[in-house]
């Protein structure tokens, strides 16, 4: 280190823009520069996305052929089965949706999209990436202390949680609750930071209307995040107390109460679905923009239909809690309520097709991408108001049911939304482009196997299937053949989906080695971001910081030649 | 502007030309932060709420557990607010010449090392007295809520000796002394919330 | 009207006897969950609210002063 840092300083004077600091592995993991973060928090994201797609492959092979002996795994234990599916969904939402929709594209975004050189607080930043980095450690740590990983289900209700004997993990689950509330340490830090560049380092001439809708978005869920995740901090501090320290705030033997958890869990836990969800609606957006080369339709409708689905999205939380006994007009207030947020999501599916309606469409793979969010997202969302429903929830809870809208709606969030943006900003971020055909290989070989998991998902969950059972087989209304098949179907297609992304990581390596040149702007698109090198520079724009003259979604102009007006030119 | 044809009609705009920040971003970030701060109390003061309730209020404090030593803290609290009060001064007099705010600056670093540290005694008598985390909620919750709350004092504290010593070399800025201040007053205002919740 | 007619449907049930989940702990702890359940959910929203009018009337101000310099270059 020492070493590192006075070779930096001996050319110091030699470049003003030039990166110093540490050299070697280390200059990665100390960079300030936003871009950098991003990458850090981009590949960290997905290296813990195979983490956990790895996961879901061996418990659904134990759920559909039980007792099998999985290749890479071996045979799957009742302990090993609950550790796989709880951290399969931490890891997913919060080392997967989160780092990459939020962190990275935030990170990568924000500056470039608003004309600034880096974030606010670069250092701030970079604490919250190595935060981030530990907790993923101290993750993946836990799965192998003694008595094995947390197996308690990402929602970890207390007393299950809380108590060793109950939960057999003793380290495990202090571990992963550690590693939980790193991660929030490391999103909080990084909110600060989007929100503040955002409000204070617009480029000149940028107004509020004229930021793209993706930043916007970013930084919706940031406020949401942060106004969100104190109780839920809170609530941690306690379990974690009770599993250490021996309290008692969640024991009803000595006073406490466990549905307390669940109150303070879920506050957070909903208005962080639109953590993630707002972020993959903005990407989405720009991207439909771009290729149905139009103007938004209603921009400022967008904006305050996501500013009413933020505030709605505190009022909406007790539905998780249905059968938890609640008090019935309790419930009777979140029912409506649950129903009534999807109106401003129905709103946002309209602006896109009103903005897709007489476009000149491209059907490139990052459209691809961004159409199929919005036809699946809406399965998961037309399914929630099953689920809003407090009658109808006293069956579906717990089910499949619960289980296959969630996916219908995380994963065109954290994987279509995801690849959406990585397709669409590859060329930005390594400076070369995709290879398209490779990509619409790799669409198919996700979308037509995604549907095939989940549809006999929502089956199984109306036929009666709980969730987090280990082994079908003890429970014979459970274990009937058509049953048995519709689970084997869903397995096979995971495997089918899986061996598809080798396409992608295919892609993304000959793109990166071989992939054309991709210039400056080679979507013709109008944001800022398109108006310097691929990839940026460090600061971004060495020249000059640019100036802003008008929206960033002005396509097909009647009196321009060219269809797009990028934002920062005079006329 | 909607959409349609009126949307090409583009409205004249001035010149672009950088714009001052509407709040300086040290003192925004910090108020951010602050507002995840309220809310993580918020969320203390809930559970305390439910579990109290938990008793129907009869057992409050549980047999066998001591009283809450209330007046004393009563006290420590008024010392506290002064503190703040104190630290309000101080930013006047920076803002009319930096070197003046030294003293009260200091004051009030003082008045709250003397809150953290009479919380501290009192926390050492009833450890005695048989109160603590695992004896009861009721102790769980009082060192959970007053130690975070002890917590963010003492890091309140430095941040404001640090202040101080760059006020000492000349240093400090206007912004950071905002942002400073902006987490001590937090740190002084929730804890009359915090006192009533948990002595009272 | 009809948020008022959706509140009065909202606020009358009781608790379905049949409904093996809808009881809970003594009456006390159910005041205090929705007390804190309309206290955590106001609480930020009163903030951002906050917050906002903060914002807007520091913007109203700044601007207005730059008027004014505009208006006296010497001042
Ligand atoms: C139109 C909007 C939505 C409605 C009305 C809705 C409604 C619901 C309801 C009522 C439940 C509780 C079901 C139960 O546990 O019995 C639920 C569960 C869930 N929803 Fe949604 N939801 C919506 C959107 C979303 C979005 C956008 C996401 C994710 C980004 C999401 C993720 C989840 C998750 C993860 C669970 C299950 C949590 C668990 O128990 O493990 N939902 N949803
Ligand atoms: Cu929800």
């Amino acid at each position: 280190m020492a070493h590192t840092a006075t070779a930096a300083d001996t050319h110091h004077d030699a470049h003003a823009h030039e990166h110093h600091g540490p050299q070697g592995i280390l200059k990665y993991l100390w960079s300030t520069d936003h871009k950098m973060i991003a990458m850090q928090y981009l590949f960290t994201g997905i290296a813990m996305g195979l983490i956990g797609a790895y996961m879901a492959y061996v418990f659904r092979m134990q759920t559909a052929f039980p007792g099998v002996n999985v290749p890479g795994f071996g045979q799957v234990s009742p302990g090993e089965y609950n550790s796989l599916i709880t951290n399969h969904g931490t890891i997913m939402i919060f080392w997967v949706a989160m780092p990459v929709l939020v962190a990275a594209f935030g990170n990568f975004l924000i500056p470039l999209m608003i004309g600034a050189d880096d974030m606010v607080f670069p250092r701030i930043n970079r604490l919250s990436y190595q935060v981030f980095l530990l907790s993923a450690i101290v993750l993946i740590v836990s799965f192998f202390v003694p008595g094995g990983g947390f197996g308690g289900a990402w929602t970890a209700y207390p007393p299950l949680s809380a108590v060793a004997e109950y939960n057999q993990t003793n380290l495990g689950s202090s571990l992963w609750l550690l590693a939980v509330a790193l991660e929030f340490v490391a999103f909080l830090l990084g909110g600060i930071n989007f929100i503040t560049t955002l409000m204070n380092s617009r480029a000149p001439g940028m107004r509020a209307y004229d930021i793209p809708l993706v930043c916007w978005m970013i930084v919706i869920a940031s406020i949401l995040f942060m106004l969100s995740v104190g109780p839920l901090i809170a609530g941690a501090v306690m379990l974690f107390f009770d599993q250490t320290l021996g309290t008692g705030f969640y024991d009803p033997a000595r006073g406490g109460d466990p549905v307390l958890w669940q109150h303070l869990f879920w506050f957070f836990g909903h208005p962080e679905v639109y953590v993630v969800l707002l972020p993959a609606i903005g990407i989405t957006i720009d991207v439909i923009a771009t290729f149905a080369r139009k103007k938004v339709f209603g921009y400022k409708l967008m904006l305050y239909t996501t500013v009413a689905t933020g505030v709605l999205s505190f009022f909406v939380w007790a539905h998780h809690q249905f059968i938890a006994g609640i008090d019935p007009r309790m419930a009777n207030v979140f029912t409506i309520t649950t129903l009534l947020i999807s109106v401003p999501i129905a709103e946002l599916c309209f602006v896109i097709i009103a903005t897709l309606y007489g476009g000149s469409i491209r059907l490139t793979t990052p459209m691809l991408w961004a159409l199929a969010f919005m036809a699946e997202f809406l399965i998961g969302g037309v399914t929630g108001i099953f689920l809003g429903a407090s009658g109808a929830d006293i069956y579906f809870h717990d089910t499949y049911f619960v289980l296959a809208h969630f996916h219908y709606t995380f994963f065109p969030i954290a994987i279509i939304g995801t690849f959406a943006a990585f397709t669409y900003w590859f060329p930005k971020m390594f400076g070369r482009m995709m290879n398209d055909t490779l990509g619409k290989i790799h669409f198919w070989g996700t979308i037509i196997p995604f549907n095939i998991i989940f549809i006999p998902l929502f089956v199984l969950g109306i036929g009666g299937e709980h969730r987090r059972i280990y082994n079908y087989e003890h429970f014979p209304e459970l274990a009937g053949e058509g049953m048995f098949m519709l689970r084997q179907i869903a397995t096979v297609a995971l495997l089918v989906m899986l061996i598809f992304q080798v396409v992608f990581f295919y892609n993304c390596y000959v793109s990166w080695k071989k992939g054309e040149k991709a210039g400056k702007n080679p979507w013709k698109a109008n944001t800022l971001e398109w108006t310097t090198e691929s990839p940026p520079p460090h600061g971004n724009w060495p020249e000059g910081l640019p100036n802003v003259y008008r929206g960033p979604y002005e396509y097909g102009h009647p009196d321009r030649k060219e269809d797009y007006w990028p934002q920062n030119q005079p006329s | 502007m909607s959409a349609g044809s009126v949307a090409y009609q583009m409205e004249q705009r001035p010149e672009p030309v950088r714009r001052a920040p509407l709040v300086s971003s040290g003192l925004l970030g910090m108020l951010i932060f602050i507002f995840a701060e309220v809310m993580f109390f918020a969320g203390l003061i809930s559970a305390h709420t439910i579990v109290r309730a938990q008793t129907a209020g009869a057992l409050w404090p549980p047999y066998g557990q001591p009283r809450l030593p209330v007046e004393q803290t009563a006290v420590n609290t008024a010392a506290l607010l002064v503190s703040g009060i104190v630290l309000l001064l101080s930013w006047f007099a920076f803002r009319r010449e930096p070197s003046s705010a030294r003293i009260p600056l200091a004051l009030s670093i003082l008045l709250g090392g003397f809150f953290v540290y009479a919380q501290g005694t009192e926390w050492v008598a009833l450890l005695g007295e048989g109160l603590t985390m695992q004896s009861s909620t009721y102790g769980g919750f009082f060192y959970l809520i007053v130690g975070t709350h002890a917590l963010h004092a003492v890091g309140a504290l430095a941040a404001l000796g640090w202040a101080w010593a760059r006020l000492n070399k000349g240093l400090l800025t206007e912004t950071q002394l905002a942002t400073v201040a902006a987490f001590w007053y937090f740190v002084v205002l929730v804890w009359p919330v915090l006192y009533i919740q948990v002595y009272l | 009207m009809v948020l008022l007619a959706l509140a009065a449907v909202a606020l009358v049930p009781d608790a379905a006897h049949a409904c093996a989940v809808c009881f809970d702990g003594p009456g006390e702890t159910r005041q205090a969950f929705f007390a804190t359940t309309a206290f955590l959910t106001l609480l930020p929203l009163g903030m951002l609210a906050g917050a906002g009018a903060w914002l807007r009337s520091r913007a109203r101000r700044l601007e207005s002063e730059d008027v004014e310099k505009k208006q006296h270059p010497e001042s």
